[in-house]
């Protein structure tokens, strides 16, 4: 079971050139609470995942949408050599991977 | 300040991008739903730092005009204005001026009397230094600090405007305003409040209006949108083609998209606030939203963008099959970046980093094996940029001709490895550009920036600007 399987949707974005911004949206509650009591997606987790300074994640809990949203720097910026997602649209793959343990009823 | 609207007023996003496309009945559903002005985001920086670099456009003349047709023709017709921000793409003034020649073209067509602001928000480097020198830039957490360096190594740079520069546009009597970058959501904010709506209200349904129909449950394809402004507060979001339906839930999730933050959404001039806002389906595809406010900032600043040469790329696509080499994917490639090195040193006397970079990149495949289990082909993409278009294409395909080639561990005997699936292999991309400004300027005049000259076409006079 990995953090994409539970997800409605995990999307990805830049938010101008030198920022990413990915949102991780669920369908239940349930879903939502399991993604936020994983404990993956802590400020430092994804600064180690994408690494970037822990202290430039900015990192949302919305419950009210049962969204949670994460924002970042990004290396390298859109466009620059190097680069390889003019949009940033692949760089939630990361987090759409990671693993939540055995399936729960 | 404008008083708070007491009669409903209603404004429409004709497309989320200029070029891409919507159905002339959605548009005239929207004005006989009573739009009183039209308004189309044609630009974004999303599509990479080459567009404003190279002053080029990044749809064609055909679809952008399609597009910019249908809406000055529904403009004439209800007698409303219609605005255009971040034309076309970068703002550049090369850009600009190519949207100025397609409006012009329409209107000689139709025979036309149009008075046409155009509004420029290309700037000098001299402009950025100054403002640089008088402590006035700001530079971001994510975004490297300006210096001289930069500034001067700037092909082109723009700043994107707020809704002053269109109110006075609208206010000198514009039938249709062509402005270079803007805030997507100001130029929408600016449609309103001219309104007469306020501030709050007329920022987030701004925002909520710069992608066109894609707060719909599910955008079908890219359409209008429509907001209808009533009391001090509230507004309502709607899509005019009755296909597509709006939720509270989405409208809220596409508040979240490409925005950093959530609830604070930094525009010129101040920040939009939703944390207090209220969204409200009302059962037939409307969402009424009420409670937004916009917090004008101390200082008003500006985003400044600009774009850097950084050089003229070519490219070789290829894939790889052979489970043999596969096992050794790594070590292959390693060994053969740096037969490809050498012979750049020995045939073409040029070296890496200085005179070229080298990427070769991956696909289908995670550094390291890929899963023995499984039958795929991993992708590659050998890119070189270099100083000049002859190097980057010669370094390239020496790149692609050593890769072809390159022994393979656990085969013996001479070896042909890539499956290229393009004749001819090497394509030349042209100049590359980066980004090299993202920075934030404070202003004393939010309009002084952005240069506006109107145009009065004349059907008289065929057409003649002047």
């Amino acid at each position: 079971m990995r953090l994409g399987d539970i997800a409605r949707l995990i999307r990805s974005k830049n938010a101008g050139p030198f920022t990413l911004t990915i949102d991780l949206l669920f369908d239940s509650r349930a879903a939502f609470d399991r993604a936020v009591g994983s404990g993956l997606l802590t400020p430092r987790r994804i600064a180690e995942l994408y690494g970037v300074d822990p202290a430039l994640v900015r990192h949302f809990e919305l419950p009210d949408v049962l969204a949670i949203k994460i924002s970042l720097p990004r290396r390298p910026p859109s466009g620059a050599v190097g680069d390889s997602d003019i949009y940033g649209c692949q760089a939630m793959a990361p987090l759409a991977a990671l693993s939540m343990g055995e399936a729960q009823p | 300040m404008t008083a708070p609207t007491t009669r409903p007023v209603s404004i429409v996003s004709a497309t989320g991008m200029l070029g891409t496309g919507f159905l002339a009945t959605s548009l005239d559903a929207a004005i006989a739903l009573g739009a009183r002005a039209i308004g189309c985001d044609a630009g974004s920086s999303d599509s990479g730092p080459y567009f404003l670099g190279s002053g080029k456009l990044s749809r064609s003349h055909s679809a952008l005009k399609r597009d910019l047709e249908l809406m000055i023709l529904a403009g004439r017709k209800a007698k409303i204005p219609v605005a255009i921000g971040s034309a076309v793409n970068a703002g550049a003034d090369a850009q600009l001026a190519e949207a100025v020649r397609l409006v012009e073209e329409i209107a000689s067509e139709h025979r036309l009397d149009l008075k046409v602001a155009v509004i420029h928000s290309e700037l000098s480097r001299e402009w950025l230094l100054d403002a640089w020198r008088s402590g006035r830039v700001r530079s971001q957490p994510s975004v490297p600090e300006l210096d001289e360096k930069t500034v001067s190594g700037t092909a082109h740079l723009v700043a994107q405007m707020g809704p002053e520069p269109f109110m006075a546009a609208l206010d000198a009597g514009a039938d249709v305003v062509i402005a270079g970058r803007a805030s997507d959501a100001a130029i929408f904010a600016a449609l309103a409040m001219r309104l007469g709506v306020a501030p709050g209200p007329a920022w987030h349904a701004g925002k909520i209006l710069e992608c066109g129909a894609a707060p719909a449950i599910q955008r079908l394809h890219p359409d209008c949108i429509l907001a209808t402004f009533e009391g001090a507060e509230d507004f309502t979001i709607q899509i005019p083609n009755p296909q597509m339906a709006c939720s509270e839930l989405s409208v809220r999730a596409h508040g979240y998209y490409e925005n950093a933050d959530p609830f604070q959404i930094h525009e010129p001039g101040g920040t939009i606030d939703t944390a207090q806002s209220r969204f409200t389906e009302l059962g037939d595809g409307r969402v009424r939203v009420g409670g937004s406010r916009f917090l004008p900032a101390e200082r008003y600043e500006i985003r400044v963008e600009g774009s850097r040469l950084a050089g003229y790329r070519s490219i070789a696509v290829a894939g790889i099959s052979d489970p043999i080499l596969l096992d050794n994917l790594d070590e292959f490639l390693s060994t053969c970046e740096a037969a490809i090195v050498g012979k750049c040193r020995e045939s073409l006397r040029i070296e890496r980093d200085a005179d070229y970079r080298l990427l070769i990149r991956r696909y289908g495949t995670a550094n390291g094996p890929p899963d023995a289990a499984a039958t795929h082909r991993v992708g590659l993409v050998f890119e070189v940029v270099a100083a000049t278009q002859a190097n980057a294409r010669a370094a390239a395909a020496v790149a692609v001709h050593t890769a072809l080639h390159h022994p393979v561990r656990n085969w013996q005997g001479f070896v042909s490895n890539l499956a290229i699936p393009f004749s001819p292999a090497v394509f030349d991309g042209g100049a590359v550009y980066e980004w090299s400004l993202n920075h934030l300027v404070a202003v004393d005049d939010p309009c002084a920036p952005f240069r506006m000259e109107m145009k009065t076409l004349t059907r008289e006079r065929g057409n003649a600007a002047r």
